[in-house]
């Protein structure tokens, strides 16, 4: 089959796919502008952890549930 | 099978799913571009449906996952409430997306077929109804979880929605059949031979191969994100986070 072939397939058809592929890339890459997020709040936490424990000689930080 | 609850714990199942996740998402590759390869140029057009027949080979694998993730969220879900692993819950929140994208993906995508085939975009069929009732209980479940301060008591609470709604899996899958559905019945079961041409068969067993791998490689990727959180006061993620290895897929 060649492309010519395959436009034929008509809207409804290639809008399914399209539908399908764009929905998968935005959970991908949601997915992975989540994760970025978690670890900046994560390393944003640990370094107010340190910066207590360096002035107040604890790590335990204000409302942190152990 | 020691080693098997070994990976109950967040600690030792964080690492494990960052290895496994490149793994899968090679695999998801693999068989998307088999299956798409076969479906869209291999397979020759539908005697009956023409060409409208080729959403089916991401129609079908799609509705599949969305029953599928429900039934192991289920399985989770009992976890939860018995023994009570925190894994478990976890991994129920991390499937909850994904199987509520299936489900909408399967909605849309029939939605697509059902135009130029059925002459309508949607019809308060059983099958397509059920399928819609699914993709409410999904919505309710993750909104349930975030409803909650306590995590403990989101928990439990979304374990026994998810629980109460396992019901409406049977009711899916043989709408078809207890009722006088505009939906088709199934081309393919376990028990006689597909009422499909083999190479039709084989392109959507391939995508739902693939379907499988990514729901896997993105449920690993988004768990160990929410293992990260909720154990964020541990000392095995603060060192995580000192060595800078807390970021991305690998571990």
């Amino acid at each position: 089959m060649n492309l010519s072939e395959m436009a034929q397939f008509g809207p409804y058809v290639w809008g399914a796919y399209a539908l399908f592929a764009v929905a998968l890339l935005i959970e991908v890459v949601g997915l992975r502008v989540a994760q970025r997020h978690i670890d900046a709040q994560l390393r944003q936490a640990r370094a107010m952890a340190d910066l207590m424990q360096r002035e107040h000689g604890s790590n335990r930080v204000k409302g942190e549930v152990s | 099978m020691s080693s098997l609850f070994r990976y109950a714990s967040p600690v030792a199942f964080y690492p494990l799913a960052g290895r496994l996740v490149p793994w899968f998402s090679g695999l998801a590759l693999l068989f998307a571009i088999g299956g798409l390869y076969l479906g869209l140029i291999v397979a020759p057009p539908d005697w009956q449906q023409g060409e409208t027949y080729r959403i089916l080979f991401i129609h079908v694998p799609s509705a599949w996952m969305s029953m599928f993730i429900y039934f192991v969220m289920a399985g989770y879900a009992v976890l939860t409430l018995t023994l009570q692993t925190r894994l478990s819950a976890l991994m129920m929140q991390a499937l909850a997306p994904t199987g509520a994208l299936f489900a909408a993906l399967a909605l849309a995508t029939g939605a697509f077929w059902g135009k130029p085939t059925w002459g309508a975009w949607w019809v308060w069929d059983a099958r397509t109804t059920s399928t819609l009732l699914l993709l409410f209980l999904y919505l309710g479940y993750l909104a349930l979880q975030n409803a909650f301060e306590d995590v403990r008591r989101a928990d439990r609470a979304g374990a026994l929605l998810v629980l109460v709604g396992t019901i409406n899996l049977p009711v899916i899958y043989f709408s078809v059949r207890w009722w006088n559905t505009l939906h088709q019945g199934a081309s393919i079961s376990l028990t006689a031979a597909p009422s499909m041409a083999r190479i039709m068969v084989t392109s959507m067993l391939l995508m739902s191969l693939a379907a499988w791998a990514y729901t896997i490689a993105v449920v690993l990727s988004r768990v160990r994100g929410k293992i990260l959180w909720r154990e964020r006061s541990s000392q095995w993620v603060l060192e995580l986070l000192r060595d800078g290895r807390s970021d991305g897929v690998d571990s």
